[in-house]
């Protein structure tokens, strides 16, 4: 990094505003990469007076929200101060490529200064004997007093049609989302991209259309732009856009697996990502929460400018001002039979909104401990908390709840019910008094939406059949144990470990296993504590599945792979602390089964009298009830692949096309004879029509 | 001349070349509609005209009377076969061609400016891909080659001393004039004259699924995709040269829209023939599509398909059963107005009703009248084609069902004994000899 230079020595950039400047610009280069170095054990608060954050003006809404409600308009956001940023602008983990398709012409990217710490436009190409001409700053945003004037509208309009602030929203907004997905409050460590390579490519300009999306194969995120070309809107310029795409980017990198649509709800999933991440960076934008705070005195049922997603877009594209929103009541009873990702989707979304709006409210309703005095009498001590703090600190919580849950989640076919269970088992892990009693309002919501069918009332403790019984508790399992440290540093070594553990976690004696993915975390708890450590390892093994029957249409005879596997999560020292899998049916064979079902039946129908020999250990019991989930996995998949071919949402089997086909919601990918299904994310508002009609094939 | 009217459905594989001798007056007229293939060989396309030529009537010079060439439209696997050396010897009165041949069409020019886009994204996107993209863009890039057209609209109609007739259902029929028994009716029923309107949402606009419009776009679509030969593109210098060849290769989600868009639009523009012949109604269709979104209204600014305007524009002139169908785009989902009840609710689709009336189910007691023929051939790269369920239930409502097709159960098939039109591809299997392909399908019709 090269050296700040002082305020009075420093050339003064020729802009109407002062550019941005770190208030350590005294400190000398080798204190600024010292600095550097531990950058990630610094605060927030640190990092931003020591000058390793930088301040980006951002649309926090979009251009059409930022004129109607200067309030929702531009905000800085700070992102992280690199040593090796470059033009484009280009950072260590995106690149900014201004490349439009439909006229064919890059347009040159924005400039990097590193003296000065700021972007300019890129200078015109110069003729013999010109001079270099004034370089044009980018501006900072505009004054927060300024918003209801004359400047404030100024810089918006100029904003709109300057490229090369496009360039610099777009890298801005990306790059915040993946310092928050990596932030301690969340993941807490590096997060990969879902392909070979560290650098995303991002695309503002990259075509006419209403499109947006994430594209594993050329690793980029491509922006379009739409509407009358007098005034076109920008899905650059979008915040709930970008944020979408790169959640799906984000999640592609976290479970390259889910990629492959094996049901509805991981292709649902999918898209929960994306508008949970719009929605999380809303939250933690102070000016959407000040507004929310203030318009709704904490009530966030009236926080429309949060929930609903993509108004620029929604009204361009098809005269509606929301595409998805999170104020929604669906339950899976009502979505049940559809195979729409965005419909089903809804349900997670709305559930998550809803476990939010519960946080705040109890925390605007006081802190009410109810704890009786030495006379028996229950007293209150309530302490008054503002809808603004309310919902930073629901922010915050909520943070927590959403996303480190990702880290627990199977490796491949994730169910809405599974990341539920991610969410109580991760709240438990790191919150695990609950003074506050958040878990009461997780487990009521998930509930009321469908996600486990008992008979569980709120406050009352759970039934016997709760799908949540089994991540209350912590895992027992007989392992033969391996040394964490070497675990976790090997991906070989975990290897060993799952091998030698074969039976105890149902993995067929004769399937190979993958390690998908071996990582450690450090991570917050909800007192904003360091959590000790975890290791997570994730593995998989595949089990082929025959398509047999009309109902597969053109593959009918093919075979598809049930991808079987899990998530192991230990503590530093090794201990298990969660366990989420998804079995197969091969680690039984076939006479074993029945003989186990037998004595099942034989015990269950009279234990008194039944044999001893017909009551079935813990392990029999273990593998006989993931038997039966494999079957259920089965049975669901091929219902799936039946219903999606029936409606005619599969596209061709033409793996050379990737854009033909992915104009269909599911593409089938074939070799050797195992077909692949998988999901292309996308905005598309012909996403929403799934439920209809086939595609129809041209040539 | 045996005074019926003969349709002989030339089997080409995955393509059309249909022969109609039709009794007039005096005389006999013959009429060929169509000749090409996707994927087959052009000679195959050579010995079916060569076939044909030894039954046309002699038109002196040593030279056999074609009276009449339809092109329903620009797409290789209906054009494919008019070669020079397989019309040589062959005295051609007339030829109709879709307006989609005609660049001139002052209605037409957002289709031909939207062609044009399409040609120059996929030469562009040619240069990029790779392997079996290249090999998918190519094959479009050939769907309409140049030389195919510059053959039909000059070589051959030069050749022949006339000069081609670009019809459309606006087209006054006294153009159109074919038969000297005026009861005797060749009917253009589609595309309508005002391409760009109907087809293509208005003023060059089009608004589709893709959302690739030229609304506002500065000089429509001439703007987009510029010429790859007058573009030299820089290399960014932010990420490395395969990285960049990769992306380009990857944003081109309008680039093989335009092609698909155009693909559509050229479907929609094929010439829909209606032939009345002393009480028989004939159809053939060519690749006309239907357009599923909303109920299949035709609305003002959007992509419309043909028999979603035909319905509305020439109703009258469908709503009566038909003695025959050529099933067109060789039976695939979207080309024949039918679509199978929504599989929750049971709803019909309003575009079926344009199939009850051009094919009534059975009734009761009630002999079935109708005929329909698919040319067709189910290819690895669109097994879909033809779609079993439009097949089976077609097979319910005409008189030339088969039973007997079996197809490989391995693959997308109509399941075994299920009634379905007769179909080129399998029609051999009905013959002594299984394995030697049926040169033609002919059904004959006497007057009623």
């Amino acid at each position: 990094m090269a050296a700040r230079r002082s305020a009075a020595t420093r050339s003064k950039p020729e802009s109407p505003r002062k550019p941005w400047g770190t208030k350590t610009s005294e400190l000398p280069k080798y204190v600024m990469d010292s600095l550097y170095q531990v950058y990630h054990f610094l605060g927030k608060e640190t990092r931003q007076r020591v000058g390793l954050m930088m301040k980006i003006p951002v649309f926090i809404q979009d251009p059409q929200v930022a004129l109607e409600n200067p309030t929702l308009g531009v905000q800085e956001i700070e992102v992280r101060l690199e040593a090796g940023m470059g033009d484009g602008p280009t950072s260590a983990r995106i690149a900014v490529v201004d490349f439009n398709a439909d006229t064919q012409k890059l347009t040159d990217p924005v400039v990097w200064d590193q003296e000065v710490g700021w972007f300019h436009i890129p200078p015109p190409r110069l003729g013999e004997g010109d001079s270099p001409p004034a370089k044009e700053w980018l501006p900072d945003a505009p004054p927060e007093k300024s918003k209801a004037e004359e400047i404030y509208r100024e810089f918006i309009e100029k904003s709109m049609v300057n490229v090369h602030y496009h360039q610099l929203n777009v890298w801005a907004v990306v790059q915040r989302v993946l310092e928050f997905y990596e932030d301690s409050q969340a993941l807490g460590r590096p997060v990969p991209w879902g392909f070979d390579g560290n650098r995303l490519i991002v695309v503002p300009h990259a075509g006419y259309g209403e499109n947006a999306f994430y594209d594993q194969h050329s690793k980029s995120l491509q922006f379009y732009y739409f509407g009358d070309m007098q005034s076109p809107g920008y899905t650059s310029l979008s915040h709930d856009i970008i944020t979408h795409e790169t959640g799906h980017a984000i999640l592609d990198g976290i479970r390259p697996l889910y990629n492959q649509s094996a049901s509805v709800q991981t292709s649902a999933f999918h898209e929960f990502i994306g508008d949970l991440t719009a929605i999380l960076l809303s939250l933690f934008n102070k000016d959407i929460r000040q507004f929310i705070a203030e318009t709704t005195q904490g009530d966030l049922q009236a926080a429309d400018a949060l929930a609903n997603l993509a108004e620029q877009f929604g009204q361009q594209v098809e005269g509606r001002p929301y595409l998805r929103t999170a104020f929604n009541k669906l339950t899976m009873q009502d979505v049940q039979g559809s195979l729409s990702p965005h419909k089903v989707s809804q349900v997670l979304t709305g559930a998550m909104f809803e476990i939010l709006i519960g946080i705040a409210k109890k925390l605007l309703e006081g802190d009410s401990t109810g704890e009786s005095d030495a006379t028996g009498e229950v007293g209150e001590q309530t302490r008054r908390v503002t809808p603004g703090q309310a919902l930073w600190w629901a922010a915050e919580y909520f943070r927590r709840v959403a996303l480190q849950p990702l880290d627990l989640c199977p490796p491949a076919d994730i169910r809405f019910l599974d990341y539920a269970r991610a969410v109580l088992r991760n709240d438990i892990l790191t919150n695990p008094v609950d003074e506050r009693g958040y878990r009461q309002v997780i487990l009521a919501v998930f509930h009321g939406r469908g996600l486990c069918p008992c008979a569980y009332q709120p406050g009352a403790d759970l039934p016997d059949e709760c799908e949540f019984n089994e991540i209350m508790a912590v895992p027992k399992m007989d392992f033969v144990y391996h040394d964490i440290g070497r675990l976790s540093r090997s991906r070989t070594a975990a290897y060993y470990f799952l091998s030698d553990n074969r039976k105890v976690l149902r993995i067929p004696a004769h399937q190979d296993i993958v390690v998908v993915d071996l990582y450690d975390n450090n991570k917050f708890g909800a007192a904003a504590e360091r959590l000790p450590g975890e290791v997570v390892l994730e593995y998989t093994w595949q089990e082929e599945v025959q398509l047999q029957g009309e109902r597969f249409g053109q593959w009918n005879g093919k075979a598809v792979n049930l991808v079987c596997g899990g998530t192991l999560v230990f503590d530093e020292r090794g201990n298990l602390l969660s366990w989420f899998r998804k079995p197969g049916t091969q680690h039984l064979a076939e006479s074993n089964a029945q003989a186990l079902r037998g004595r099942l039946a034989a015990w269950n129908a009279d234990p008194v009298q039944a044999n001893k020999k017909n009551r079935l250990t813990k392990q029999e019991l273990a593998e006989l009830a993931d038997l039966e989930q494999g079957e259920q996995r089965i049975a669901t998949l091929l219902d799936y692949i039946a219903a999606a071919t029936r409606r005619g949402l599969v596209g061709e089997p033409q793996p050379a096309n990737p854009f033909m086909d992915g104009l269909k919601p599911v593409v089938a990918i074939e070799a050797g004879g195992v077909v692949r299904f998988e999901m292309t994310p996308h905005l598309r508002k012909s996403d929403l029509d799934t439920e209809g009609e086939g595609w129809t094939v041209n040539y | 001349m045996d005074g019926q009217l003969l349709v002989r459905m030339y089997n080409v594989g995955l393509g059309d070349c249909i022969y109609l001798r039709v009794p007039d007056t005096q005389r006999e007229v013959h009429i060929l509609i169509d000749c090409g293939n996707k994927f087959g060989q052009l000679e195959l396309l050579g010995q079916r005209l060569e076939h044909l030529k030894a039954e046309l009537p002699p038109a002196g010079g040593g030279k056999k009377r074609l009276d009449l060439l339809v092109v329903t439209h620009p797409h290789e696997d209906h054009h494919k076969g008019f070669e020079e050396q397989f019309l040589d010897g062959i005295q051609i009165d007339r030829i109709w061609l879709s307006p989609a041949y005609n660049r001139q069409d002052p209605n037409a020019q957002g289709f031909q400016s939207l062609q044009d886009a399409a040609r120059r994204a996929l030469q562009s996107l040619s240069a990029l891909a790779l392997g079996e993209m290249k090999a998918e863009v190519e094959e479009l890039l050939s769907l309409s080659k140049a030389e195919a057209i510059e053959m039909l609209t000059a070589t051959l109609p030069q050749a022949n001393g006339i000069q081609p007739l670009y019809v459309s259902a606006d087209t006054p029929q006294e153009q159109m004039r074919l038969f000297e028994d005026a009861a005797i009716r060749l009917k253009v029923l589609g595309p309508m004259g005002d391409i760009d309107t109907y087809y293509l949402g208005g003023n060059g606009q089009l608004n589709t699924a893709s959302g690739l419009t030229s609304q506002g776009l500065a000089g429509g679509y001439q703007a987009l995709f510029p010429d790859p030969e007058s573009v030299a593109i820089e290399l960014p210098k932010n990420i490395s040269a395969q990285d960049f060849k990769q992306l380009r290769s990857r944003i081109h989600a309008n680039a093989l829209a335009a092609a698909e868009i155009a693909g559509h639009a050229v479907n929609n523009l094929s010439v829909v023939l209606l032939l009345e012949w002393h009480g028989r109604r004939l159809l053939f269709p060519g690749d006309a599509e239907w357009n599923p979104a909303g109920d299949g209204e035709v609305k003002a600014g959007r992509s419309n398909g043909s028999w979603n305007v035909m319905w509305r524009e020439r109703k009258a002139d469908l709503s009566q059963p038909l003695d025959f169908l050529k099933i067109g785009h060789h039976g695939s989902e979207n080309a024949t107005p039918w679509t199978p009840p929504d599989p929750e609710t049971g709803a019909e689709h309003p575009i079926n009703q344009i199939l009850e009336a051009l094919l009534p189910p059975p009734q009761a007691n009630q002999p079935l009248a109708g005929m329909a023929v698919a040319s067709t051939l189910r290819t690895a790269r669109w097994p879909s084609i033809p779609d079993p369920q439009l097949l089976a239930e077609i097979g319910k409502r005409v008189a030339n069902a088969r039973l007997e097709y079996a197809e490989d159960p391995a693959r997308t098939h109509v399941p075994a004994g299920t009634p379905q039109p007769q179909r080129t591809d399998l029609e051999a299997q009905l013959t002594g000899t299984p394995e030697e392909p049926v040169a033609y399908i002919e059904i004959k019709f006497a007057p009623l």
